[in-house]
């Protein structure tokens, strides 16, 4: 395929058309005050999309214990294989229970191909984003912590009134 | 014994006072280039050290002096280290020439705010010494040992070495004109006369193309490039020599502002006012506050354009130096002097 | 010979062979479940149901024989049977049967085991139905009966083929298992007051279709599409069963029997499969050590030899007492022949033949060692069963023991003593993939890869050699034992092959003729059988 260029006359080919256009444009942006979209993070924070996809945690069903079954099909699915399980018998009638279940936060994308592909709803990225650590250590997750996670209530509980437009911090 | 201080005296405090406004000005330019960008990208930009984060430079100072100072082991060390001061002294040494305004009379005394006043050649000293900043750029990104640094300093110094040349010939016009290499002379001529950007717009126009370039400014920023070679001339620098490096740059774009303004905007002058109705003290305040009020819009103009233009191509680079700058220049010059000789235009003085 | 026509293909068959047995024959894809090539037909599973020209209805292909028609009677003029296996009404019968199948199956795959290796799985995906019209509760029955020492049985998950049942009345002859209740409570069960206690009876798990018989040692401890598989051979007996070692992270987490018509058939026993427990317990030394008065010091392998040799300096070790193994390779025997030659003074080693239990019918031998007939073969004598040990010591000043560990395999009676003569020895060298109640007592401990960490080559009491695979990798300071001579020889300025399999191999083809003209490649997967007579 040829490519049509388009013909240019004399004075569009110095340039100074264009560029003055550019100048005018990034010009007209600075007076519009009002219209700022910087979010002042600490104090403001955004209103999070119902689909967020934040830490993985593990979900603890009515009878008290974590619904996981160890199945592994999370830690098939794993892109960067964070995940780690050791699975175990138990008594309960899920028979089969995971002894222990890590996630290295380190490893994690945030993809929720494990939510996805849970058979029985047990793992569930929750809207939790400050996960940052000094230590690679504490970013592996025990099963102990991913559960404490997931019993939380949400992390926006809307106390901090999330930013609108025009609103000045 | 007081006759040199008579002649020191004022000489050191013309100075400080030069290199404190120069160097404040540098600061509140870095900042003003992140509250600028911030806005034309609707934005807010910093706004957290200070009201309205006017004490940003002041912390971005205080980082770069705490910061790792680095010298990497394959660095030719004495060069290395010396670098930074060529870029940045040669910036600050340009203002000594530079008239700022007309004159403070103080017990009858009249001092004329320029540092090195009756310099007749000021404008050939301004261009050689602002021609060393190159030097640093050279010799910081040979004596990394890296080779992005060292593509980054040839690929600055073939940019100088390609724009100069329309610094030069765009500025004889005006020299021709005002029939003087004094900057004194050229504000001077400007007066009662109407700047020379309306008369040599062609070579304004050449002029501030390749300040441009000269001052490694975006659009021709391509000395350095993440997407290319990482930081370019200044890849291995940190710490308090990164820090003169980017002071250097701002450094010199206020002495290429500040050449703008005496060249082609009429320095301190302003249509129909003379500073001497003003009184002995005023006239020289309020004509220095005008001469750094035009630099602070170039310095603005500066900015603009940086967060507008997306940058050339290194081939474009030289595509516009020698193939359009280059033959606008002499055409300019051979259209002024032409005018100058066959038709009396110029400067009388 | 009937020609049988399925579906575009013509085939030419035994008067009296089944439509499935010619159809697996030939490739042609038929499902089933309760068929098992080594047990009777049972038409339990309705999976194979076909089309076959002219029947009124669907023929289960596992249970219908082909037969001549007369010349006359033939069909399209010439087949004597014309057999659909994609007509809709197979495909209708084939999804109904999946349907019944699946009506109280849980669906509980995620936990289960065999999830990855189900047939279930397979042909629901293939024939069957992707969702259940069966809206109403499921029928709930015994979940984790544990019907032997090593099997769980779950009855929801059981399609009731009844291989497990056939296989105890026809393989062990034991039938401990039968079918209890009817229709769909119908359960797998054993009889009342007994076990499944045969000493084959994970061999149920294999051949269960699906998951409603597992392991009790391999329950739950890891996906199957986790695992790492290697085909090897069992060395629990002389038999020398093909096997495959499943893996995972480098543990052997089971042993499961291979196909193999001249050794094992389709079987393996219990003991063989524990092995991967056993694995476990072995007390592991993972560096050559040398003994003295202050008691055991540790080395690298590199660093190991040249101390070793100066310690030989000080010792006789011109003709010692040499015991070595039938859990050797071929390929470590001709190691130590040529060590036995070069650094011995031509001790002429003794295999032990280790031995307990009886021979029974089916698989299991009295001996324990893989590789007696491999011994033999290569020139090494074989000792009479449980021979004493310490008879062979007397009056020798050092010894060489390879892969036994003689303090355990002895007769209470005679242990004492041998523990006597092995203290009273001024040099005793134990090479053993574990550190064993023998290698405490030694001088010097070289520590050997184990069996499942190497290759090699093993033949069997009748003559088969086969080959087997390193299933895990091992730690780097444990070798294989050619590659502990290749280095002991190399530390003591001689020449030597040099270390690796493929240079040693090269040495048993010299010793072995009928191996010759053979690669590494005709010995895969089956092995071949050896045509010299047992010795």
């Amino acid at each position: 395929m040829k490519l049509q260029r388009p013909k240019l006359t004399w004075w569009e080919r110095t340039y100074f058309p264009a560029i003055l256009q550019g100048l005018a444009i990034t010009f007209r942006h600075i007076p519009r005050i009002k219209k700022r979209v910087t979010l002042e993070y600490p104090e403001v924070r955004w209103e999070l999309p119902k689909k967020y996809r934040g830490a993985p945690v593990l979900l603890t069903g009515l009878d008290g214990h974590e619904k996981c079954t160890s199945c592994k099909l999370c830690q098939f699915i794993c892109p960067p294989r964070a995940i780690n399980i050791v699975a175990g018998e138990t008594d309960l009638a899920k028979e089969k229970f995971p002894r222990e279940f890590t996630i290295d936060m380190g490893l994690c994308i945030f993809c929720g191909y494990c939510q996805e592909v849970c058979p029985v709803e047990a793992i569930w990225l929750k809207d939790e984003y400050e996960l940052a650590d000094y230590d690679r250590t504490r970013l592996i997750y025990t099963k102990e912590e991913l559960l404490a996670r997931g019993r939380k209530p949400p992390y926006l509980p809307g106390k901090e009134k999330p930013l609108t437009e025009g609103d000045k911090p | 014994m007081n006759a040199w201080l008579a002649i020191l005296l004022p000489a050191a405090i013309k100075i400080v006072v030069i290199l404190a406004i120069v160097l404040t000005g540098v600061a509140y330019t870095t900042l003003a280039e992140r509250k600028v960008s911030a806005w034309m990208q609707d934005r807010k930009g910093p706004n957290r050290v200070g009201p309205f984060g006017l004490l940003q430079p002041v912390a971005d100072g205080m980082k770069f002096f705490f910061k790792e100072d680095i010298t990497p082991r394959q660095a030719y060390k004495p060069v290395y280290l010396l670098a930074p001061l060529c870029t940045l002294v040669p910036a600050l040494v340009t203002f000594s020439v530079i008239p700022f305004g007309t004159e403070i009379t103080v017990a009858g005394k009249s001092y004329p705010l320029w540092i090195a006043p009756g310099m007749d050649l000021g404008l050939l000293f301004l261009l050689s010494i602002s021609s060393l900043a190159i030097y640093g750029i050279i010799l910081g990104g040979w004596s990394s040992g890296n080779k992005y640094s060292i593509f980054g300093a040839l690929r600055g110094a073939s940019q100088v070495v390609s724009y100069e040349l329309g610094v030069g010939l765009s500025l004889l016009t005006v020299v021709i004109w005002s029939g003087s290499f004094g900057l004194q002379d050229i504000v001077n001529a400007q007066k009662g006369h109407p700047w020379f950007f309306l008369t040599h717009f062609l070579g304004f126009i050449v002029f501030l193309v390749a300040i441009f370039a000269e001052t490694n400014r975006l659009p021709f920023d391509l000395p350095e490039g993440e997407s290319e070679i990482v930081g370019g001339y200044h890849t291995e620098y940190s710490g308090l020599r990164f820090a003169m490096f980017f002071m250097g740059e701002y450094a010199n774009m206020i002495t290429a502002s500040a050449l703008l303004v005496t060249l082609f905007f009429g320095g301190w002058n302003l249509p129909f006012v003379d500073w001497a109705k003003f009184g002995p003290i005023w006239g020289g305040v309020l004509s220095a506050a005008v001469f750094f009020t035009k630099i602070a819009f170039f310095l603005f103009f500066f900015i603009w354009v940086r967060w507008t233009l997306p940058r050339f191509r290194y081939d474009q680079l030289m595509n516009i130096g020698w193939k359009r700058l280059f033959p606008l220049a002499l055409a300019n010059l051979l259209l002024m002097t032409t005018l100058m000789v066959f038709f009396g235009f110029g400067v009388k003085q | 010979m009937p020609l049988l026509k399925i579906d575009d293909q013509e085939i030419e068959v035994k008067a009296g062979e089944t439509v499935l047995s010619a159809a697996l024959r030939c490739g042609i894809a038929i499902p089933y479940y309760c068929y098992h090539p080594a047990l009777s037909i049972a038409g339990q599973c309705r999976m194979c149901l076909v089309e076959v020209k002219g029947a009124p209805k669907p023929l289960t292909a596992c249970s219908t024989a082909v037969t001549s028609l007369p010349p006359d009677k033939k069909m399209d003029g010439k087949y004597d049977m014309v057999v659909s296996t994609k007509s809709e009404i197979a495909r209708k019968a084939q999804r109904s049967v999946l349907e019944f199948l699946l009506l109280n199956h849980p669906l509980d795959c995620p936990i289960c085991d065999q999830a990855g290796e189900c047939q279930l799985q397979e042909y629901s995906y293939t024939y069957g139905n992707s969702s259940s019209r069966f809206d109403f509760e499921k029928i709930h029955g015994p979940k984790r009966v544990e019907i032997g020492a090593h099997v769980v049985y779950d009855s929801e998950r059981c399609i009731k083929c009844t291989r497990c049942i056939r296989f105890c009345e026809e393989i062990t002859k034991t039938g401990e298992l039968t079918l209890v209740e009817r229709g769909a409570h119908a359960r797998v069960d054993t009889f009342p007051g007994r076990k499944l206690d045969n000493p084959y009876s994970v061999c149920t798990v294999d051949i269960c279709p699906v998951g409603a018989l597992t392991s009790k040692e391999f329950r739950f401890k890891e996906r199957v599409w986790f695992l790492q598989s290697a085909n090897s051979v069992c060395p629990e007996c002389s038999r020398g069963c093909s096997v495959r070692y499943d893996t995972y992270k480098g543990d052997v987490l089971r042993l499961v029997p291979r196909e193999n018509p001249e050794v094992n058939g389709f079987w393996m026993c219990d003991y063989g499969r524990l092995l991967s427990e056993r694995i476990k317990e072995l007390p592991r030394r993972d560096r050559p050590g040398i003994r003295t008065e202050k008691g055991w010091t540790f080395y690298t392998f590199e660093a190991f030899w040249p101390i070793f040799m100066e310690k030989l300096k000080k010792e006789d070790l011109s003709s010692p007492a040499a015991i070595v193994s039938g859990r050797m390779t071929l390929e470590e025997m001709a190691a130590y022949k040529l060590l036995a030659g070069k650094a011995l003074g031509g001790a002429a080693g003794v295999a032990l033949n280790v031995a307990s239990g009886q021979d029974d019918s089916l698989l299991i031998r009295r001996e324990r060692r893989p590789n007696l007939y491999g011994a033999r073969m290569m020139g090494i004598g074989v000792s009479e069963e449980n021979p004493d040990v310490a008879a062979l010591l007397k009056n020798k000043r050092s010894a060489l023991i390879i892969r036994e560990d003689v303090v355990k395999d002895a007769a209470e009676s005679q242990k004492a003593a041998l523990v006597k003569a092995l203290q009273g020895l001024g040099l005793l060298i134990v090479a053993d993939d574990a550190f064993t109640a023998t290698a405490e007592l030694a001088h010097v401990y070289i520590p050997l890869t184990a069996w499942h960490e190497m290759e090699g080559t093993t033949v069997n009491f009748k003559g088969h050699l086969q080959k087997t695979a390193r299933a895990v990798m091992p730690p780097r300071n444990r070798k294989p034992f050619h590659d502990a001579v290749s280095a002991w020889l190399a530390a003591a300025g001689g020449q030597a092959p040099e270390a690796g399999f493929a240079a040693w191999f090269a040495e048993v083809k010299k010793a072995v003729p009928e191996l010759a003209d053979k690669s590494l490649r005709d010995l895969l997967p089956r092995g071949i059988k050896l045509k010299e007579a047992a010795p």
